[in-house]
């Protein structure tokens, strides 16, 4: 800690390699990340070249405007329920039941992932639209006379159930980890106090999976806050990222965009700094020495069933709207 | 307090038997030792106690009351982890509360019963701390209370102090053998240190391979052990290899690599029969000029190890080089080089089956 500094010179390595490297990057990030923000927040606070507040004024009066930011956070917030409720229980049983197949599913469980979004959304659309498949197959069998509105609500739901199906395994990767990351002596040590099976996961493991859970909860807040594809297919206009996609997006570029963007840029920087800073930061020191409890254990016959059956219903219902979109891709009209 | 009976306690896991038919008779109160190299199976039995893993047959039994199948959170035990297993999210008086807790104890006696734990470790003055600021031995402190604070039918220990220095480790040892002495309650402590066994044991159980090579107090098996293992396990030993010659008047004679060797049968040998005798290094002695006493054994010193009251001889007797060790002689005691006799009581050398592959 207290070595004396060494000079300049040789503190760093200054080969020709290491110099071009750094020089690439650091031109890289300049020129994709500090210039396109740099740009942006100019034109949010220059107006005729003077500095100057209006659009985050108007922002801050215009209803449309306030409207479109809740919404924006309902839908990251409602998101990140979603993904929880989804993400949570699968890493749970991951972690504790030991059952054949289990590799291949955790392998599947991942793959809506790489799938885009928007592209589901419009696999969704044909599937639940007024005069979509569902619709049409319910009225054909006689069950219902009327279409039914299944995205009510102007497609917040819709919107919703896409951004969870989608981030799910961001959630599900990052609460496995933080999951596999306590040490079960921790477990079976208030299990041996006398506490049941939920009160050991309430009380003990899930505090200790928090800083990983939050980091996943950050990634999918974030990533549905700020989508643009899936809001702006389900015709649900009134978020954040589909008003400036309008406003930048136009010939003639209204400012009020980049004035948005700004915002939407020191939100997701405070929601970052504040799971940072509340939860993220404290990382438990956890390790098991000498002898290590398994932590898995054999499901019952049941159990394994219902596992599948669970795992099987969200990987379906994830990839589904994809199969449509390909399914009509090669249907002749 | 309550007694703990495992009674032909069984527990495979796939194809490798990690306990194989152990009976254990544990008497209330007792502080009980399950002693043996790493993988013979005691930590398996601890656990099996505690319900976290059911045994494969067998039964297990607190008092009367059948143990086996019962869930761990149902068992009322108390279990101090090797790895101490303090919760860091809770500081030291909320880790030793969570048992109370559990069990819905009101808040006054939850505090009073918290705060009488913690001083009985004496680790009163830490109760706000988070156990990281902690150092080991006062982590083991705590451990100790959190499973005390319950008041459990029975404490098990599995190796508590094996994360500590040496030090700490003569400390802690006389602390547990007072907080048991006080709390009065059946304690079962799993270790693999022999001299933890035999300073704190009240009775212990020698393991080996999954199975019990020897139940009995530590003396008992320090003095009598029953066979070779436990002989080369707990403390040093001299085996000689030998066929035994007859058996009278509880005494055996056997002829081994170093001539005629009388002592006591640990099991009933027949005549003819392979054997092996067990001799301490301190049960052997610089033997007087008395050629008619039995178990005499001459041999070159090959070097001497002082150590204050007591120096370690190593004697090259022509097949086999012994150790002994003797109580310090004056000046003028013998140097390497020099021929010397050695001798040993045969009330101490053990007469044991040669098993194969034994040391």
């Amino acid at each position: 800690m207290t070595a004396p500094r060494l000079p300049l010179r040789a503190r760093y390595d200054w080969g020709w390699g290491t110099v071009s490297a750094s020089v690439l990057l650091w031109a890289f990030f300049a020129l994709f990340l500090a210039y396109p923000l740099a740009e942006t927040v100019f034109q949010a606070f220059v107006v005729d070249g003077r500095f100057s507040l209006t659009f985050f004024r108007l922002i801050a009066t215009n209803p449309v405007q306030q409207q479109a930011v809740v919404n924006s956070l309902n839908l990251g917030i409602v998101s990140t329920v979603l993904t929880t409720l989804i993400a949570l229980p699968l890493a749970y049983v991951m972690a504790n039941f030991r059952f054949r197949g289990k590799v291949w599913l955790q392998a599947l469980l991942l793959v809506p992932m790489v799938m885009p979004p928007f592209v589901g959304a419009i696999g969704m659309r044909q599937f639940f639209a007024r005069f979509g498949s569902v619709n049409l197959l319910l009225m054909k069998l006689g069950l219902i006379g009327e279409p039914i509105d299944w995205f009510g609500g102007g497609g917040f739901l819709g919107v919703v159930i896409l951004e969870a199906l989608h981030l799910y395994p961001i959630m599900y990767l990052n609460v496995a980890a933080a999951l596999a990351n306590v040490d079960p002596s921790l477990e079976e040590a208030a299990q041996n106090l006398g506490a049941s099976r939920w009160r050991v996961f309430r009380t003990i493991t899930f505090p200790l999976m928090l800083p990983g859970y939050f980091a996943g909860a950050a990634i999918v807040f974030i990533w549905a806050f700020t989508d643009l594809g899936t809001p702006l297919i389900f015709h649900y206009r009134n978020v954040v990222a589909v008003q400036i996609f309008e406003k930048v997006g136009d010939q003639r570029v209204n400012p009020m965009g980049y004035a948005l963007v700004v915002l939407v840029a020191a939100l997701t920087l405070v929601f970052f700094y504040l799971s940072k800073r509340y939860v993220g930061g404290r990382r438990y020191e956890m390790f098991s020495r000498g002898h290590a409890g398994d932590r898995e254990r054999a499901p019952t016959w049941l159990g394994c069933c219902g596992i599948y059956a669970v795992c099987v219903a969200i990987i379906g219902l994830a990839m589904l709207p994809h199969l449509s979109v390909i399914l009509t891709s090669i249907t002749k009209r | 307090m309550v007694s703990v009976l495992l009674e032909s306690t069984t527990k495979a896991f796939g194809n490798t038997i990690a306990v194989d038919d152990v009976t254990l008779n544990i008497g209330a109160g007792e502080l009980f030792f399950l002693l043996g190299p790493s993988g013979c199976g005691k930590t398996t039995c601890l656990r099996m106690i505690a319900g976290f893993y059911e045994p494969t047959s067998g039964r297990i039994l607190f008092g009367d009351r059948r143990m086996d199948g019962v869930p761990p959170h149902q068992r009322n035990t108390g279990m101090v982890f090797q790895s101490y297993a303090l919760w860091p999210h809770l500081s030291v008086y909320e880790n030793v509360a969570y048992g109370l807790d559990v069990r819905r104890v009101g808040p006054r006696e939850k505090k009073e019963r918290t705060e009488r734990a913690l001083a009985v470790v004496h680790m009163e003055e830490h109760a706000r701390k988070s156990p990281n600021q902690l150092s080991g031995g006062q982590q083991q402190r705590v451990a100790l209370a959190r499973a005390l604070v319950i008041e459990p039918d029975v404490l098990l220990l599995d190796e508590p102090l094996s994360n500590l220095d040496a030090r700490l480790r003569v400390e802690m040892r006389q602390e547990i053998r007072r907080i048991h002495r006080e709390s009065g309650v059946t304690a079962i402590y799993v270790t693999h240190d022999q001299v933890e066994a035999l300073s704190m044991a009240d009775r212990m159980a020698v393991m080996n391979r999954g199975r019990v090579e020897q139940l009995g107090s530590p003396r008992d098996v320090y003095k009598r052990p029953a066979s070779a293992f436990v002989a080369g396990f707990i403390g040093e030993a001299n085996f000689l290899r030998g066929t035994v010659v007859a058996s009278e008047a509880g005494q055996t004679r056997i002829l081994t690599e170093l001539g005629e060797i009388t002592g006591v049968a640990a099991v009933d040998l027949a005549a003819g029969s392979a054997a092996m005798c067990s001799i301490r290094p301190e049960s052997l002695s610089l033997a007087p000029d008395n050629p008619a006493a039995p178990n005499r054994i001459a041999g070159t010193l090959v070097s001497s190890t002082y150590l204050g009251a007591v120096e370690e001889l190593r004697v090259d007797c022509g097949p086999v080089t012994l150790a002994a060790t003797i109580h310090s002689p004056g000046p003028g005691g013998p140097r390497p080089g020099d021929r010397l006799t050695l001798r040993a009581a045969p009330e101490d050398v053990i007469v044991l089956a040669d098993e194969a592959g034994s040391p």
